[in-house]
C-alpha cells in the first residue's frame, strides 16, 4: 500500500443536514433505456403491449449486457430514442404505469440451488446493472473460469479464463458528498454478510477484502461475520478518489490496472460494491428481479438530502415533483455526483440504476470555467491520481495536439475532475481532455 | 409548459476556491516582512521606491492590455507583486526614475510579449532587474547603511554590501556577527536584507501551499553543501557557508523568486534538480563570477532549463506494459 494522490473526501459537509430515507410510491412512468449509446440491445416488446414488474424487455445479442427487466408493471407507451444523463440517445421503452396489472410473477428463486452454475445463472438474469465503469459487466466479471456462461464460452476472453485471486467488495462511495454505499452497508449489514457469501462462491477467490473509508465505524457482530467468512477489512484513506476501480486496486493489491481495457481480470482482481453485492443477493436468494435504485438526491443551498428508494427508470422531473414540496429554484441539475456526473438540459432524464446521486444547485453555488491560459502552477501535477501532466495534456487539447497528448498518455486519464477542481486558473480540464479523446477516436475512426 | 432554465456545464461542478488572484495576493502579503523590514532598516524612501515600482508595473500592464484590446487582468494581482519584488531587490538610494523603467521592462518584455501570466519563459522580475542591473551599473552599486528605527543599534561593522565585502575585504567578514545578518543589520536592497522577514514570508507561503518545500529546500541546501566543500578545502579563501545563506538575495531567491509559478518545473524530482542547480549556479557566480550577487543570473539560468527538466516525469498510470 502506498499513498495515493487527491484529494479530501470530507468536503463542505453540512452538519446540520439529517439525511433520510424516502421511498416513493410507484411512479406514473418509467423510461428504461435499452443499453447504452454504443452498445444498444434490442426490444422483445411492442407499443402497446402488456408488462409486468420483472418481465424481461430487451435483451443483447451478443450476450454480453444483463437482460433488461420491466421495473413496473403497465403498459409500453412508446419506444423511441430517449435523451440518457450522458447527453447521448439512447433508444428507451416507456411504461405507463397501471396499477391494476400489479401482480406477483413467477421468478425462479435459489431454494434449493447451491450449484455456483445456478447461482451464476439468476445473477445474471436478474439484469443487474452497475454504477461504476468495469470492463465486464457483473456476471461475467464475478464468474471463476470454471462456470463460465454458456453463451459465452465460444469466444472467452483471455483475461476472464483466469483464476480470481483477489475479491474487493468496496464500501466506500465514489465521490464527495455522496454516501449511498456507506448508507447501505451501515443498514444492511447482515444481509451483506450473505451476498458477500454468494460472490465468494461464484469468484472461488483466495482473498476477500472489504474496503470502507478509514474513519468508518464496523460493528462488532458485523466484524465477528466478516472473521468468519474470512474477508480481510482494509481501511482506506478518506480521500477522492480512492474507490474508482483503478486506484482502488493498485491501492489494495498493489497491482495495476492498465488501459485501454482497464480490465481487472487480467490482474486476477475483482470489486464489486456493497450495493451491487446486496442486489446479488436479492437476485439469488428472493429470486428478486425488479430493482428498486437507491438515488441520493441533495440541493445543498437548501438543506436537502435525501436517499430516495424509487423504481428504476422514474423520470428526474417526476422524482424532484414528489420529493420537493417547496418550489425551489434550482439552475443546475447533475445526475452522478459532482465530480464524476452530468449536467442536465432538462428534466427529462430517467434514474436508472446506474445514477447514485443527483445534486441540485443554486445560482450561485456553480463554479464557472475561465478562458484563463494555464499559469503552469503545478497543482494539478501534484493532484493527479494517474501521475498524469494534466497541465501538458490540457494544453496540447486546447491547441489542437492531439498525437503528442496522446503520446503523454491522454488515455491513462480517468476523469476524475480533481485536476479542474484544484486549478487557479480554473481552466475547463475536463472537457479539454475529453474534447481530445473524443477528436482521437473519430480520427481513428475515419481512418 | 413553463420549462426551467438549466445551466449545463462539464464537470465537475466543484471548485477548491484557488484563484490567482488568492495565490498572487497571498504571496503578496508573504513579502509584507520584507517590506516592513526594508522600511526598519532604510526609513521612508524604501517605500518610496517599492510604491513607485507597484505602480509602475501597474500602468504598464493596464496600457498594454488596453492597447492590445486584451481583457484588463491588473487585478488579479500579478502584475502588483512583480512591482513590489522588483522594488524590494532594489537599493533605497537608486533615482525614482529607475524602478518605473525597470518595472515597464519586467512586465511588458519580462511577461506580457509572451502572452501573459503563465507564458513567460524568465522570471519577469529578474527580467526587469537584470536590464536596470547592467543598463545602470552605477547608479545600482550604492547601498546605505542601515539606519533602524528603534530599539538596536545600527551595524556599523560593513560599509558595503556583505557580498562587495566578501570580494575586497575578505578578512572584514569574520568580525560581524551573524545575528547582523540575520534580521538585516547590514547594507543592502530593501527587501533582501532580512532573512528573519523573508523567511517568515516564506513560511507562510509553505504553509498556505502556494509554494512546495523542494525549490527553497535544494536550492539553499545545495548552496550550503556547495559553499562548505570549498570553504573546508581553503578556509581562507573562501567564505563560510553559513555566511553565505544568510547573505545578499538567498532567501528571497530561494522562496520568492526561483519558485515563481510558469517559469519554475513542476514535479518534484525536477523541481529538485532546478533547486540543485539554482543553488550551485549561485555559489559559482558568488565565487568566481564577474558579478559580486549570483542568484538572479542563476535562477535567469535554470529558467531557461525548465522545459527540459518538464521532461522527466512520472510512468503515467494504467500504461500498457509488455504482455508476453
Amino acid at each position: 500500500m502506498k499513498r495515493i494522490r487527491g484529494i479530501s473526501s470530507a468536503l463542505k459537509r453540512q452538519e446540520n443536514i439529517v439525511t433520510k430515507d424516502k421511498h416513493l410510491s410507484l411512479p406514473g412512468k418509467v423510461v428504461l433505456p435499452l443499453g447504452y449509446p454504443h452498445v444498444e440491445m434490442s426490444p422483445l416488446v411492442q407499443v402497446g403491449d402488456r408488462v409486468f414488474a420483472g418481465q424481461q424487455i430487451g435483451e443483447d445479442q451478443n450476450g454480453v449486457l444483463p437482460p433488461l427487466r420491466a421495473s413496473i408493471s403497465g403498459i409500453v407507451s412508446e419506444i423511441k430514442p430517449w435523451l440518457g444523463y450522458s447527453g447521448h440517445m439512447v433508444l428507451s421503452i416507456v411504461i405507463e404505469s397501471r396499477s391494476e396489472d400489479a401482480e406477483e410473477t413467477n421468478s425462479e428463486k435459489l431454494e434449493d440451488k447451491t450449484d455456483a452454475q445456478d447461482i451464476l445463472k439468476l445473477i445474471s438474469q436478474a439484469g443487474i446493472r452497475e454504477v461504476d465503469d468495469h470492463a465486464w459487466p457483473l456476471a461475467l466479471r464475478i464468474a471463476k473460469p470454471e462456470i463460465r456462461l454458456q453463451h459465452d464460452s465460444d469466444d472467452q476472453s483471455p483475461s476472464l479464463a483466469q483464476p480470481i485471486e483477489i475479491l474487493i467488495i468496496n464500501g466506500m462511495d465514489r465521490q464527495p458528498g455522496i454516501s449511498v454505499r456507506r448508507r447501505a452497508l451501515s443498514t444492511r449489514e447482515k444481509s451483506l454478510l450473505e451476498g458477500i457469501a454468494i460472490l465468494q462462491k461464484v469468484s472461488g477467490a483466495k482473498r476477500n477484502i472489504l474496503t470502507v473509508y478509514k474513519d468508518y465505524p464496523i460493528s462488532g457482530d458485523f466484524e465477528k461475520g466478516l472473521k468468519e467468512l474470512g474477508v480481510e477489512i482494509i481501511r482506506c484513506p478518506n480521500k477522492y478518489p480512492i474507490a474508482l476501480e483503478p486506484i482502488l486496486v493498485k491501492f489494495v493489491t498493489g497491482r495495476e490496472v492498465t488501459r485501454p481495457t482497464w480490465d481487472t481480470r487480467m490482474v486476477g482482481t475483482v470489486v464489486v460494491d456493497v450495493i451491487t453485492a446486496l442486489r446479488v443477493l436479492e437476485a439469488v436468494r428472493d429470486g428478486s428481479t425488479t430493482f428498486e435504485t437507491m438515488v441520493q438526491v441533495s440541493a445543498p443551498s437548501h438543506g436537502l438530502d435525501v436517499y430516495v428508494h424509487t423504481p428504476e427508470g422514474i423520470v428526474l422531473e417526476e422524482l424532484l415533483g414528489r420529493l420537493l414540496t417547496v418550489d425551489i429554484r434550482i439552475s443546475k441539475a447533475i445526475v452522478g455526483g459532482a465530480f464524476l456526473g452530468y449536467a442536465q438540459q432538462d428534466l427529462q432524464v430517467p434514474i436508472t440504476q446506474e445514477m447514485d446521486a443527483v445534486i441540485l444547485q443554486a445560482g450561485d453555488e456553480f463554479s464557472p470555467y475561465a478562458n484563463h491560459s494555464c499559469i503552469s502552477c503545478g497543482d494539478c501535477v501534484r493532484a493527479c491520481p494517474m501521475r498524469l501532466l494534466p497541465n501538458e495534456l490540457s494544453k496540447y487539447c486546447e491547441y489542437d495536439k492531439f498525437e503528442e497528448a496522446e503520446k503523454a498518455d491522454l488515455f491513462s486519464c480517468i476523469e476524475c475532475g480533481i485536476c479542474a477542481y484544484v486549478c487557479p486558473a480554473r481552466r475547463p480540464m475536463v472537457q479539454l481532455i475529453r474534447f481530445g479523446k473524443s477528436e482521437i477516436i473519430s480520427a481513428r475512426e475515419e481512418s | 409548459m413553463k420549462r426551467p432554465e438549466f445551466y449545463v456545464s462539464v464537470s465537475p461542478y466543484m471548485h477548491s476556491g484557488n484563484s490567482i488572484q488568492k495565490i498572487q495576493f497571498q504571496t503578496i502579503a508573504a513579502l509584507i516582512p520584507a517590506l516592513v523590514a526594508g522600511w526598519f532598516f532604510f526609513g521612508w524612501p524604501a517605500l518610496k521606491i517599492v510604491a513607485i515600482s507597484m505602480i509602475a508595473a501597474i500602468a504598464a500592464e493596464f496600457i498594454w492590455q488596453k492597447a492590445l484590446g486584451l481583457p484588463v487582468r491588473i487585478g488579479d494581482g500579478s502584475a502588483l507583486l512583480t512591482g513590489l519584488l522588483l522594488g524590494l531587490v532594489l537599493s533605497v538610494e537608486v533615482p525614482w526614475w529607475l524602478p518605473v523603467l525597470g518595472a515597464f521592462v519586467a512586465v511588458l518584455i519580462g511577461k506580457q510579449i509572451f502572452g501573459g501570466l503563465g507564458n513567460h519563459p524568465f522570471n519577469s522580475v529578474l527580467v526587469g532587474w537584470s536590464f536596470v542591473q547592467i543598463s545602470y551599473k552605477e547608479l545600482m552599486q550604492y547601498f546605505p547603511a542601515p539606519e533602524p528605527a528603534f530599539l538596536i543599534e545600527p551595524g556599523e561593522y560593513l560599509i558595503d554590501t556583505p557580498l562587495i565585502t566578501l570580494r575586497e575585504e575578505f578578512d572584514m567578514i569574520a568580525d560581524v556577527p551573524w545575528l547582523d545578518f540575520f534580521i538585516g543589520n547590514v547594507p543592502g536592497t530593501i527587501g533582501t536584507v532580512s532573512v528573519l522577514a523573508v523567511l517568515l514570508g516564506g513560511a507562510y507561503l509553505l504553509s498556505r501551499r502556494i509554494i512546495t518545500w523542494h525549490i527553497p529546500v535544494s536550492f539553499i541546501l545545495s548552496a550550503w553543501i556547495f559553499g562548505c566543500i570549498f570553504w573546508r578545502i581553503d578556509p581562507d579563501m573562501y567564505a563560510d557557508p553559513t555566511f553565505h545563506i544568510l547573505s545578499g538575495w538567498m532567501m528571497l531567491g530561494a522562496f520568492f523568486l526561483a519558485p515563481e509559478k510558469g517559469t519554475a518545473p513542476v514535479s518534484a524530482p525536477a523541481m529538485i534538480l532546478y533547486g540543485v542547480g539554482c543553488g550551485v549556479l549561485t555559489m559559482i557566480i558568488r565565487m568566481w563570477g564577474g558579478y559580486v550577487e549570483g542568484v538572479p543570473f542563476a535562477i535567469l539560468l535554470m529558467n531557461s532549463l525548465t522545459p527540459l527538466l518538464d521532461r522527466i516525469r512520472p510512468r503515467a498510470a494504467g500504461r500498457t506494459r509488455e504482455i508476453a
